[in-house]
Formats: C-alpha cells, structure tokens, sequence
C-alpha cells in the first residue's frame, strides 16, 4: 500500500509501532485516545527497548522528532485538555510532522486536515452543502458535506489546522466557539442543528512565524491554544543525521542511485548550523542572514545539487551546485544576505579551508558562485 | 524509580544507623531536600558533635552565622593571597564566597548545634591550603566570574549524569536532582533519602578518574576532613558529619583504613594573608553563583518550598503548594506588566503542571513543571525575546530577591575594608573632610596610575570619591596628548554606603567593577556603549570581556547600526594606538576592533544612501576604515575595504559627499580612479541645475579624502572653475557654505597654490593679485575696532 503514495500518512509508514504500542499500552487513556499519553510519547520520541510481540518480533520505536523532548510532552499534555495546540515556528521546523505524529498516535489518524489559504473561508472550517441533494431534499443532514473540523467534532478526533494563520483572521474566528463551548450550531438543520464534539476531539493548528505570523490572531482565539514554539534543531550531528536520512529517503522514493555523501551532508549541516547560530565551531562570530536557514532547506540544497549530479551524470557531488543551490536558498528575501553569505565565505569557509582543506577547499574555490 | 538509583550493594557500603558512632550525611548544598532529612536525623540521632564541610578558618564566623541577628541569605568571603608564590610565580590573589540560605543543610546544622550547645566546626583545609593544594585551571582555581567554596561540578559534570539524563530524558542536572532529590525528598523515608544519596554520589564517584580528584585537590582535603573527624571521634561518641555527597565515601573509606591518606602540609598564614569575612548575600548573587555548579539554582523558589516544611504543611502538597504560589505571583507579574492572564490561562496551567508532573512520573509538579506550564499557557504566540516576558518574569520569581542581614557583631564588610587598605596603601588622605587634590603622573609611576585606576573604579561604583579635574579623556578624545592627571578626592559617609550597597558584587572594589562592568555588557544592545565601556573598563585596569569575549562579538554581530559601530571602531582603533604608551596585551581589542571593521564593512554599501544630517560622520567613518587598511593590524583586508567601496560608487542616486569621499579614498589606493573622478565632475557640471548644486557637496566630500587631486594637473581646477561659472549669484551664494567646508580640508600653503593656479588661468599670478588687493585704510580700522569688541564680548584678551 505505502509503495503507491508519494507520501504514506503517518499513521500507514508507522502502522507496526503504532498497533504494537497500543496493544502494549496499560496506561491512563483519555476517552477515546487510541493510546495512552505515555505510549503517544514513546512513539514520538522513540524507546531503547523493542515491543516484543506475542509472535516473537520485536518492533522498534525509533525516535521521530527531534530536539526538545520537554516540547512534545507539553503538547501532549495540552491536547489531553480543553485547549487547542498551536505549532508556531520557522519553515522547516517540522511542525507539520509533529502535529501528523500527534494526530496519529492520538486518534489514528493523520489525514483530517484544513489547509489554511488566503482564500479559505467559513465554510471550509465548518460545513458546506451538496447543493444538488440541498435543492432536492432542502437542508437535510444528508445534504451537508463536513469540514473536517464537523468530522473531527463528531467522530472525537483531532482536527489539524495547518497555515492557520494564513486564513484571514475573521474567518480564524469562526473557530473560537467550537473550541470554548466545543458544540457547532448548524441553524439550517434547526432542532437537528447542534453538533456536540465527542471526547477526544481537540484541534492542532500551526503558524508560519516568516509571514503572518500570529500576532493578527485575535486574542479570542489565541486565548483558546497553548502555544508552542518549535525551535530549529541544534545539535550539528543530528543535523547531519537528518540530511542523511531524509535525502536518503527522498533519494529511494525517486530512484536516484547515487549514494549520499556523508561528508557533503556534515559540511552542509555545519554551514547551515553557523549561518543559523551565527557562530563557528572555532568561535568566529558570523552574521545570521534574514533568510530560513531550516533543517528541511539543507536537505533541500542537499537534494538538489545531488539530483543535478545523478540526472546530468555527473561522477559526484559538485561543490559549485551545491553553493549556486546555496545562494538561492539563502538569498531569497533580501540582497543584504548575499553580502552576509560572502562574509561567511570569507571568514569561516577560507579559514577552515586553509585548515582542514579538502571538501571545505574545493568548497571555498566556489566562492565565485557567490553572486 | 526506573532502577536507576536502587543498588542495595552500594547503598550498604556506607553503613547508615542512628547507633553508629559516626554518621556521614551526604548534603547538596541549598536542598531543601536534604535539609528536611538532615534535621530528621539530628533530632533522632542527637549528635553530641556536627562536623560541617568548610574551611577551618571560618569556624571563628559560626557565632555571627547563627546569631539570631543573622537572616539569610549571607556568605563567607574567603580570601588567600599567595604572597609567598605557594601557588604560582604570579603571587595573584584568591577569592571566593560560601553562601548560606535558610534551605542551606549547612546552615541548618549549624542553627542546630547552636541550639542544643553541641560542639560544632568546619573541618576543611583552609582556603589557601586547599588552593596551594589544587592544579591550575582546577577546582578552585578555576577561574570564574565569581569563585565558590562549593564546587559540585563532580555531581553535576559526571558522566554518569550525562548518561543518565539521555535514559531519562531528562533536560539538565537540575531537573534531575529536583525529580528525585527534592519532590520525592518529602514523601520518601530518610533511609531511603540517604540510601539513594549514597548510591548516586557513590556511582558519580567511582565514574570520576582518581587523577582528576588528586588535581583539584579532593583526596588532600578529605584526607584533612578525615584527620578532624578522627580527632573529634576521641572526644565525642556521636558524630554527625555533614559534607558534599561527592565526598561522604571517600571519608568513610578514610576513616576505616580501606584507603591511605594523602600526604599534606598545612601552613600557617597571617590574617593579612588568609582570611574570611561574613558578609550580607542575596538570592541573585547565590542564583549567579549557582550557575557554576555550586548549589541549586532559583533558591527564592526553594525558598518558598523550605518555609512550607518549616510551616508543617502535609508533606504531599508543600510542592503544590509553592508551584500555585509561584504561578499566581508569575500571573500577577505579568497582569503589571499588561500581559492579559486570566483564570483560565491559571486553570490551564495548573492542568499542564499536574499532567506534565504524572507523565514524567514525578510526585508532584516542581520547577520545570511550573516553567513549562508557563511557557505553554501564559504565552500567546511565538517565544523569542519579546514573547517571553512571562518566562524571564517567572525566573525572577523564582530566583528570588531576597537580601540577608548581618548581626551588630559581625566584622566590617570586606569590600569598605579594601577600599581602607588602598587608602592606606596609596597614603590617600581619607580621614579629612576637605577635599584633597593629588597630581598623578602616569606613565612615570607605577603606583600614580594604580590610583588612577582605583579612582576610576570608585567612579564607575558611583561612589562619588574623587573627580577628575585634568588630564587624557579617553571617553571623548579631548587632552589626549596629557600624560599627568589631576584629581581632586574626599571620603564621606557616602562613599562607604555606595560600597557597601555593591558588596554583593565583590569583596574587592576591582571583583566588584569587573562584575558590574560584566553584568552592564550583557545588558549592552549597541556596539559603541559596549566599546566605551570596554574603554572604562580599560581605564580602570580591569578585562570586562576576560572569558566573555563572545557577548562582545555578540553585540558587534547584532548591531544593526553603522554609526554605532563607527563608533566601537574608533574606540577600539584608540586603544590600539594607547596599548605602546600603556604597556598592556592588545589581542582582545585587536580581534574585536576586527570584528567591527568586518562589520562596518558589510553595510558599507548601503551607506551611500546615508542621510545628508550624518554624510559627515559617515565619511569620517569611511576615512577611518581607510586609515586601519593602512596600518599593519589590517593590511591584509584591503582589498575586502575596496570592493565594498567600489561597490558604494556603483550604486544610484549616491549621497553627493559620501560619494566623493569614497571616490577620493579609492583614488587614494589606485589612481586609475582619476578618471572616474573626472566622469563624476562632468556628470555633476552637465547634471540638471539640482545635480550642478549638488556637485558642491561632492566635491567637499573628494577634498576631505583626496585633496592632492586639486593640485595635480590643471584639468580640476578647469572643471571646478566651469562648475562654479555655470552658477548665477543667488545661486553662488547658496552653494557658498558648502564651498567653504570643501576649501577647509586644504592646508594655507595649498590654498595658496591653487589660488596661484586660479590666477593663472585667469592670465593673472598671485603677486599681482596680491598687488591689486588694497584696502580702505578707514575700513580697515573699523574692522579691528568691531573684532575687538566682539573678542572683549566673549571674554577673551587680545
């Protein structure tokens, strides 16, 4: 089955620790949770045992996000309560994985979603009509089409919001009494007209922090999450370790033969790493350009300079595509970061280059790119 | 427990029962933990002697420390100074604090000595035995912005810990000790507390290479703590040791013969040398302290957790109950501060707090709980700087800014005493009231500029001691070329309230300055206060960025302003012109006169859009980076100056003078640049009668960096000449000011030159002109009159 999507949801790549888990699970359920706060943990941030099966196989429960444990247990927390969760953060900081992991392991399912759009509206969020069956039979449940908040209310499961605040804030408002009083009122349907959410139903909405932002959320709503920060990931190897894996997988899934190149993957996740933190491992104070400097953009430079590489049968990895691919990533937004990217180059990049020569030298001599 | 701390065959190593002879209570310092159990085993136990981890020397200090006058929090200031070069060639002097809060066991034992009149004391090395005993850059001798006496590094730097935190999960030492040392502290029994005490420390213990505890001087003092328990064990039956948990093993091994003693010497020193003071503490300071493995962290918090023991509440709901305490006066922080919380966001809290604490399997919701549940519902939105006004709130709170008090009987407070002794030292006459003048020659005494450097500490403590009256000021370049100072100076009460007031800081007015200097840096946002302040800090002889070079580099990074870093750059380019004269290591202003030259490098560019109020100041700036490409320190970057300045000159719609300053500095460095300077002229000579004016500008801005350009050939002159023909009177006339300025940067010999090659295109010569020049004998004299009375005017004599 996962071999047809581009994308297995969450809960079909996981199926096995997921069904392993909750067949193991004696701790405290809210209703209608598929597993336990603790289990949604251990699938989430993973367990140095493997769940031994009653057949004798042992599942591992690998560790799926990364960087701040306390985080996911805050989240966890928070959608065991009244409240909504909001992911807030950079691009790239994987707030859409751990809102599909949290739905999966809560609910079993990941897939119940609302895209937030400059174009979304009410409708979107609540219900809509089958307009056929509405001028056939008139307002009649069986006309309604559900948003997946209604399915996510009458069914006791989460509803993901993602880009919540990409809709407009009126239309964000609409949400505020489902998640106060946790009821839909649907007058067309008059005394049938009042949806009552089932336990279990909750709402994980994120928040690009590069665009809108939520400060334009009304403080309404607001007042209806607990807000969570998703940080980009600081640790360098693990950095590292997530370009690896992820280009590997990206890699397989399009059939690129080429191997991924372990040494590439460190040199990126230490540039991005110091572009970020603005600082170098030897203590050389660099300037942070405005850009997203993410996890997920060093996989996609990564990705891109090694899919030139394979499509264009190339022998390996070209430090020059591998800087053009880097320019473009980093100077998106504003020329000031191109400036900032050659400073890098001129202070960090040579210096180690002198130093530690190899991959960083050939490295430095694609310095001309920098334009 | 997760088994991590349940080893039976450890726990039994160290015999615990209240019929021993010698009981070794394994403390942290400021647990409230260990002091719930600690005071439970002194009243069953009922030692006839407390034996407590602490130099020796401060046993005379016990009375002051547990007289009833006495409020925590308070410290013991030690201090060594290795005269006699035991430690190093250097004969540096040594410091550090022993800080004492209501939670400290310490404390308690001490409190309880008292009031039972048992026989108690200190049973450490004195400090300087224990420095002389400890390898540089180790234990004691590390060097920190502030020492302590309370070293834990080994239970909170163990590789055991790191370990145990990764199958945790657990964030950091604290969150751990705080899980299973202080909420389990209250419901567990004391067997059991110390059981898991011994085992923890033990492990941490036997996973610590004995090289390292030889270095920092661990064995030589246990062997000095062992001798005194021996000593004590001839007189009394019952024994109550209180130390570090490091260190109970290895005193018990001591004390039963498993393991030989080390081999020290004690020496006897003068109080000159080696002393210890009590002195008033605070929370803050103790939280600072704590920041490097000294005691727990956020003692207000504790605090409040320590008074409801003290209190009896039930045991089960002490925790509870602080964390609902700290919560509310967080939500009311917040409420001052206009952040809108309201009940349900406390409802919400209380519930993440209490999830939180049962998914982590903890007894209750402790500290980490309480920051959690604040960050997740107090605040709305992003958490970076500005969102997370309820986290640095709660922090506050949570540290606590309690200050503690000495008894009438406790001596002076060390910092008053050192200013004393300088006086004295530099024969300061301190006991006048009048004010005293001193004449100070700097750079020909040794001991003058040790008393400037002490004047302007006492300045920067504010304490009102002595003004300066003349000589250098570095701070707004005037009277540089001065090599004498003179200051006047009078001691009041004042001064002695000022000092006392930052006796937290230091028990030296130096340690105070360098702390409070530290603490100013780390508020600094802008790169030219961080820089004057380093040149304070420079005046007064001290390394405000000694081990914190990084937040200065952090500030140059983030300071977004050009003409603040304009002004770090010309700080720093000072000093590295003053190190010759002063005699003083250069390396750290050089990397950060470095920093700003890269920065002020990369927004070059953009600043030839500058404003015309700041063209000036910006060209100032660029003449200066021109002139540091010139010396030796940054010779290597020109090439990096001169691509940013092409770039500026690229560049549309250019501040006319900015543009000609830089297009001076670049013809400066390469001459090929003549050309483009003629291009620039013509541009401004067939520009629109907007550009033409604006050609004035630019040429005061070439003439302020390349004013031999005039003065080569005749073709400028020709230009500047049809620039200024092109113009009608009023039009002259407007332009005139600015005409001025640009001929200002010339020299009266220059002048005179071009005044000559004006002439000559005029088919004239300067003797004629001159010839031709006669004045109005009567207007003449009119003149003189009118200058005279105008100089009368301002005051001056002619």
């Amino acid at each position: 089955m996962e071999k047809n999507y581009i994308k297995p949801p969450v809960e079909v790549r996981y199926q096995k620790e997921l069904s392993a888990l909750a067949a193991n699970d004696t701790g405290r359920k809210p209703d209608n949770w598929k597993l336990s706060p603790k289990a949604v943990r251990t699938f989430i941030l993973g367990t140095s045992k493997p769940i031994v099966m009653p057949d004798g196989e042992k599942i591992e429960i690998g560790k799926k996000f990364f960087g701040n444990d306390a985080l996911v247990e805050r989240c966890i927390i928070t959608l065991a309560g009244s409240r909504g969760l909001m992911l807030v953060g950079e691009p790239g900081t994987a707030k859409t994985m751990l809102s599909e992991l949290l739905s999966a392991a809560i609910s079993g399912v990941s897939t119940n979603t609302v895209q937030g759009t400059a174009g979304t509206t009410e409708d979107m969020i609540k219900y809509s009509w089958n307009y056929a069956l509405l001028l056939a039979k008139g307002p009649v449940q069986e006309a309604l089409v559900p948003s997946p908040l209604y399915v996510g209310m009458a069914k006791g499961i989460i509803t993901r919001f993602e880009e919540i605040t990409r809709t407009p804030a009126e239309i964000q408002d609409s949400l505020i009494s489902v998640m106060s009083d946790k009821v839909l009122n649907i007058p067309e349907l008059e005394e049938d007209g009042l949806l009552f959410a089932r336990p279990g139903f909750n709402v994980i909405g994120t928040a690009n922090t590069r665009d809108k932002g939520v400060n334009e959320m009304s403080s309404a709503l607001k007042r209806r999450f607990n807000f969570e920060t998703v940080e980009p990931v600081k640790d360098v190897r693990l950095e590292k370790q997530i370009i690896l894996n992820e280009v590997g997988a990206n890699a397989t899934a399009d059939k690129i033969g080429m191997p991924v190149d372990t040494d590439v993957a460190e040199l990126l996740a230490m540039t991005y790493h110091e572009l970020r933190e603005g600082i170098s491992d030897t203590g050389t104070k660099v300037e942070k350009p405005s850009a997203v400097m993410s996890t997920a953009e060093a996989v996609s430079v990564y990705y891109q300079t090694l899919s030139n590489a394979w499509y264009y049968e190339q022998s390996g990895m070209s430090m020059g595509d591998l800087t053009q691919n880097l320019t473009n990533a980093v100077c998106k937004d504003s020329r000031d970061d191109l400036d900032k990217l050659k400073a890098y180059f001129n202070t960090v990049v040579k210096h180690r280059a002198e130093k530690v020569g190899g991959l960083w030298k050939e490295f430095y001599a694609a310095k001309k790119y920098l334009k | 427990m997760e088994g991590i701390l349940c080893s039976e065959e450890i726990s039994e190593m160290i015999p615990f029962g209240y019929s021993e002879n010698i009981i070794y209570f394994p403390v942290r310092h400021h647990s409230p933990g260990c002091s719930y159990h600690l005071q439970k085993v002194m009243e069953r136990y009922r030692p006839d002697c407390i034996l407590v981890e602490g130099p020796q020397t401060a046993d005379k200090l016990i009375p002051i420390l547990t007289d009833s006058g006495t409020v925590p929090p308070v410290a013991f200031y030690y201090f060594y100074k290795d005269t006699a070069k035991y430690i190093s060639e250097e004969a540096e002097d040594y410091k550090c604090y022993y800080p004492f809060l209501r939670t400290s066991p310490e404390y308690n034992a001490l409190c309880y000595a008292k009031a039972h009149g048992i026989d108690c004391g200190f049973i450490d090395l004195p400090y300087g035995d224990i420095l002389i005993h400890t390898a540089a850059e180790k234990g004691m001798r590390r060097k920190e912005e502030v020492s302590s006496y309370g070293d834990e590094h080994y239970l909170s730097e163990s590789r055991y810990f790191a370990a145990l935190c990764e199958k945790t999960g657990l964030r950091s030492f604290e969150e751990f000790w705080e899980k299973y040392f202080e909420t389990d502290a209250l419901s567990v029994s004391t067997e059991e507390y110390i059981r898991r005490m011994y085992t923890y420390c033990y492990i941490t213990r036997r996973n610590t290479p004995q090289e390292e505890m030889l270095a920092d001087g661990c064995l030589v003092r246990e062997s000095f703590m062992a001798e005194q328990i021996r000593k004590a064990a001839q007189r009394h039956d019952k024994i109550l040791v209180v130390t570090g948990g490091f260190h109970s093993y290895g005193l018990y091994q001591l004390i039963e013969g498993m393991t030989a003693p080390q081999p020290h010497k004690a020496h006897r020193f003068s109080e000159k040398v080696q002393d210890v003071y009590a002195m008033r503490y605070s929370f803050e300071a103790a939280d600072a302290l704590n920041g490097y493995a000294s005691g727990m962290q956020h003692p207000g918090f504790y605090d409040r957790v320590w008074q409801g023991v003290q209190e009896h509440q039930p045991m089960d709901s002490v925790y509870e109950t602080a964390v609902m305490d700290t919560l509310l006066q967080c939500a009311k922080a917040c409420v001052k501060e206009k952040l809108l919380i309201t009940m349900s966001d406390m409802a919400s809290a209380v519930t993440m707090m209490q999830g939180l604490a049962a998914l982590r399997d903890k007894k209750a919701p402790g500290l980490y709980e309480l920051f959690d549940g604040v960050r997740s519902c107090f605040i709305k939105g992003e958490k970076n700087a500005a969102g997370d006004l309820p986290l640095r709130l709660l922090g506050e709170i949570a540290t606590g800014n309690a200050v503690g008090q000495l008894c009438d009987s406790a001596e002076k407070v060390p910092i008053v005493q050192d200013f004393e002794t300088l006086s004295k030292k530099y024969k300061l006459k301190v006991d006048s009231v009048m004010e005293q003048k001193i004449e100070l020659s700097l750079f020909a005494k040794p001991q003058h500029a040790e008393i400037s450097r002490l004047f302007y500490r006492l300045g920067f403590l504010d304490t009102g001691f002595a003004r300066r009256l003349k000589g250098a000021d570095l701070i707004h370049n005037s009277d540089r070329s001065r090599i004498r100072e003179q200051w006047a100076y009078k001691h009041t009460a004042d001064v002695d309230a000022a000092l006392i007031d930052v006796s937290a800081y230091g028990g030296t007015i130096e340690e105070a300055c360098t702390v409070l200097s530290r603490r100013r840096l780390k508020d600094t946002q802008k790169c030219s206060d961080a820089a004057k302040l380093y040149v304070e800090c420079f005046l007064m002889g001290i390394s405000v960025t000694d081990g914190f070079a990084g937040q200065m580099e952090n500030i140059i990074i983030a300071d977004g302003d050009f003409f603040s870093i304009g002004q770090g750059l010309y700080y720093f380019n000072m000093l590295h012109s003053l190190y010759e004269l002063y005699q003083t290591d250069n390396r750290q202003a050089d990397d950060f006169l470095r920093q700003c030259f890269y920065k002020a490098v990369t927004m070059l560019p953009k600043m030839i859009h500058v404003n015309e109020d700041r063209a000036e100041e910006c060209i100032r700036i660029c003449r200066l980076l021109y002139s540091l490409v010139s010396g030796a320190l940054l010779k290597e970057e020109a090439a990096v100056l001169q691509e940013a300045f092409g770039s500026m000159i690229q560049q549309q719609n250019p501040e006319p003078s900015v543009y000609g300053a830089v297009l001076g500095l670049l013809y400066g460095s390469d001459n090929r640049y003549q050309n483009d300077i003629r291009m620039a002229v013509q541009a401004y000579l067939s520009g629109s009668r907007e550009m033409q004016k604006q050609g004035a500008s630019f040429l005061r801005g070439l003439f302020s960096t390349a004013r031999d350009i005039v003065l080569i050939g005749e073709e400028f002159i020709q230009m500047t000449d049809r620039l200024l023909q092109s113009f009608s009177m009023e039009e002259f006339m407007e332009i005139l000011p600015e005409l001025r300025l640009a001929f200002s940067y010339f020299s009266p010999y220059e002048i005179d030159r071009i005044s000559e090659k004006v002439a000559g295109l005029y088919g004239s010569s300067a003797e004629k002109m001159r010839q031709s020049l006669t004045i109005d004998k009567d207007i003449y004299t009119a003149g003189t009159v009118l200058e005279r009375e105008i100089l009368k005017e301002m005051g001056w004599n002619t």
